[in-house]
């Protein structure tokens, strides 16, 4: 299958997909027994009041027809309007999208950066004490509650070692705004100040997020190792006498990134999820902490939305995970 | 003349979780320079194993050297020193039995046999200054010519290839560093029966032009008689029988290889079956392994082993008891 066929055939799924999550989100969000409406229009509003924030929201409607009006606007690109921000749920998604983004994208190079050597490393000197050493350690690491590491790092990074903010996503104005990832605007802007204040206030949850998928990453990388070294090919090329840097660096390399890639998705949809915690942890400005005040709130428009946004996230990011695999195993297997 | 392959008084065992198998006992084995030698023997006779024991692929945990020596061209290949470390892909080089998975799948056929060439092959060794990489890319070039394949096959990928493809590729890669012995495993055990002669002579020829020597081991007697100079018998560990292809079929002295010798089907006769079973490996019998199965089996059998002698020029038995010259094989 050649990789036109493979984009072609995924992006036929994405409708029905994302259909499915809307329908599950909004009935699930339609029987939580919390009535919005009320919420909306106050504690100390009328029944007459909450009456008509029924009917202006639609509440009042019976559930498929509320769902058809809903997926109706959907398909012409309004996702309605927040009852807390009173905005357009599209531009408030736009506009916390790319923190979102910069987090995870960290987190996830983050995760590579420590997980691919550290694996590679276990892979080669299994049951050495290092390898026993980080697979307590990643265990653990995958086990920890990301909530309570932010906050063990926050005590120990800003609070008592004082080298890094609390909270928040930069220091004083940003920079102007061309790829809404801080770092890199102000790097186009050439603010050194900016750059540097933003990285330190990407650092921890940047780091939180990364620690349980390097983790996984370790995992993933060692197990690929020494199933690449046990391969025949390898026992052929050390029959032959090829130079053992070359054999792990090159082959096995390649044959262990091949299974972790495939791991990805998997991974990225973690970190996604995790971002949630993380983000409200670090008041970090996201989808995530979005969403959770949105959930508490019982904001239905604004869950529904970035639902459909983190789940087309989701569908983008595999599909770039299977042309990514597709670019390293020629076999096509994806 | 000095053997170029020489091993001797070789033994090791593999640990096991039911305790210690000792699976090659004293073997005796020599390739003399230009010289193809076959080994053959039953599946789990311990061929492979001595050919990882020459490439130094043993598996590390449990693979125990019990005694005895491998050299290659003088150089001992047992205690993973530089120079055993250096005459493998040089003067030291293998033919796989699965040319399907020896070679790695993500890259391409012809990165796997450059990256050979470049750090292997002799009089390559700065490969990567631009004349010698003209050399390189010649000589590959000459060596794909020689084993009939085209030259397109460079930029493929290995599941791109043909089973037969594959086994040229793995044979111009056993040829292309100018070794003096070439290790062939069941090279042809994975292909059918047209392709397999074609890949044996192929090898024969190649083997033969260049004055390279060959251990090839194989079950096939038939494959073996095609294209060897002198055949060794191995049975459950042990060498039974050395002798020259001719020897062989018409004049074998063990009485293992006489069955064997029958058991081949052949127009006009029907094939005879070795009576009992391949012993437990953790278990072998004492003295002569094949003497519960033997028809010729006497006390001496099971309290001595046979050590190999000369019973006439250039071929060797391990039996108390040998077949005389020119017996017909009567054991049924």
């Amino acid at each position: 299958m050649n990789w036109l066929s493979m984009v072609a055939n995924r992006l036929l799924w994405v409708i029905p997909t994302l259909f499915g999550l809307l329908a599950i989100v909004f009935v699930l969000s339609r029987v939580v027994p919390v009535d919005p409406a009320h919420l909306a229009a106050g504690e100390q509003a009328s029944a007459e009041q909450v009456q008509r924030m029924r009917e202006r929201f639609g509440f009042n409607k019976p559930l498929p027809v509320q769902f058809a009006s809903y997926l109706r606007d959907v398909a012409s690109g309004n996702l309605g309007t927040s009852m807390y921000t009173q905005r357009p749920i599209v531009d408030d998604l736009a506009s916390r999208l790319p923190a979102t983004l910069e987090l995870i994208f960290t987190a996830l190079l983050l995760a590579t950066l420590i997980g691919i050597p550290l694996g590679v490393l276990c892979g080669l000197r299994r049951h050495s004490w290092l390898d026993h050493l980080l697979r307590v350690i990643s265990v653990s690491g995958l086990a920890v509650a990301s909530f309570w590491l932010a906050m063990q790092l926050q005590l120990l990074f800003s609070m008592r070692l004082g080298w890094l903010p609390l909270a928040g996503r930069i220091e004083g104005f940003p920079p102007d705004t061309v790829t809404g990832f801080l770092l890199l605007d102000a790097l186009i802007g050439g603010e050194a100040e900016l750059f540097s204040s933003a990285a330190q206030h990407l650092a921890l949850p940047a780091l939180t997020l990364a620690l349980p998928a390097a983790a996984s990453v370790v995992r993933f990388m060692r197990n690929g190792v020494i199933g690449a070294i046990n391969s025949p090919s390898v026992t052929y090329q050390a029959a032959m006498g090829f130079p053992p840097w070359l054999i792990v660096w090159k082959y096995v390399l390649r044959l262990a990134l091949s299974t972790t890639v495939t791991q990805l998705g998997l991974i990225l949809g973690f970190l996604l999820a995790g971002a949630v915690v993380v983000e409200t942890v670090f008041d970090w400005p996201g989808l995530g902490g979005y969403a959770v005040r949105s959930i508490l709130q019982s904001d239905y428009n604004a869950v529904m939305g970035f639902t459909l946004c983190t789940g087309a996230l989701v569908l983008v990011i595999n599909l770039l995970v299977d042309l990514l695999q597709m670019a390293i195993d020629p076999r096509g297997s994806a | 003349m000095t053997a170029l392959l020489d091993i001797g008084e070789f033994s090791l065992s593999f640990r096991t979780a039911s305790g210690t198998a000792p699976v090659l006992e004293r073997i005796d084995l020599a390739v003399r320079p230009g010289e193809i030698v076959g080994l053959v023997g039953e599946s789990g006779c311990g061929k492979t194993t001595i050919i990882r024991s020459i490439l130094g692929t043993l598996p590390e945990r449990t693979a125990l050297i019990e005694g005895g020596h491998i050299r290659v061209d003088g150089v001992d290949m047992l205690g993973g020193g530089k120079a055993a470390q250096s005459m493998r892909g040089r003067g030291l080089t293998f033919v796989p039995q699965d040319p399907f998975a020896s070679f790695n799948p993500l890259f391409r056929v012809g990165t796997q046999i450059r990256d050979l060439l470049r750090w292997r092959a002799a009089g390559a060794k700065n490969a990567r200054s631009g004349s010698s990489r003209q050399i390189v890319e010649a000589a590959i070039s000459a060596m794909l010519d020689a084993v009939q394949l085209p030259q397109s096959i460079l930029a493929k990928y290995p599941h791109e290839l043909s089973g037969g493809q594959r086994q040229r590729v793995m044979i111009a890669m056993a040829m292309l560093p100018q070794p003096r012995l070439i290790i062939a495993d069941e090279p042809t055990t994975a292909l059918d029966v047209i392709l397999q002669a074609q890949i044996l002579s192929l090898l024969r020829r190649l083997a033969v032009e260049r004055g390279v020597s060959v251990l090839f081991a194989t079950h096939d007697l038939a494959a073996a008689w095609e294209i060897c100079d002198r055949i060794a018998v191995m049975y459950a560990g042990q060498i039974v029988e050395i002798g020259p292809r001719e020897a062989f079929f018409d004049a074998s002295r063990h009485p293992y290889t006489r069955m064997l010798l029958a058991s081949l089907p052949e127009p006009g006769r029907n094939s005879e079956v070795i009576p009992g079973g391949v012993p437990n490996p953790l278990k072998p019998p004492a003295g002569c392994r094949f003497n519960p199965r033997c028809p010729k089996v006497t006390a001496i059998c099971s309290e001595a082993r046979p050590t190999l002698a000369a019973i006439a020029s250039d071929h060797l038995v391990a039996c108390h008891h040998p077949w005389p010259a020119n017996a017909q094989a009567t054991h049924a």
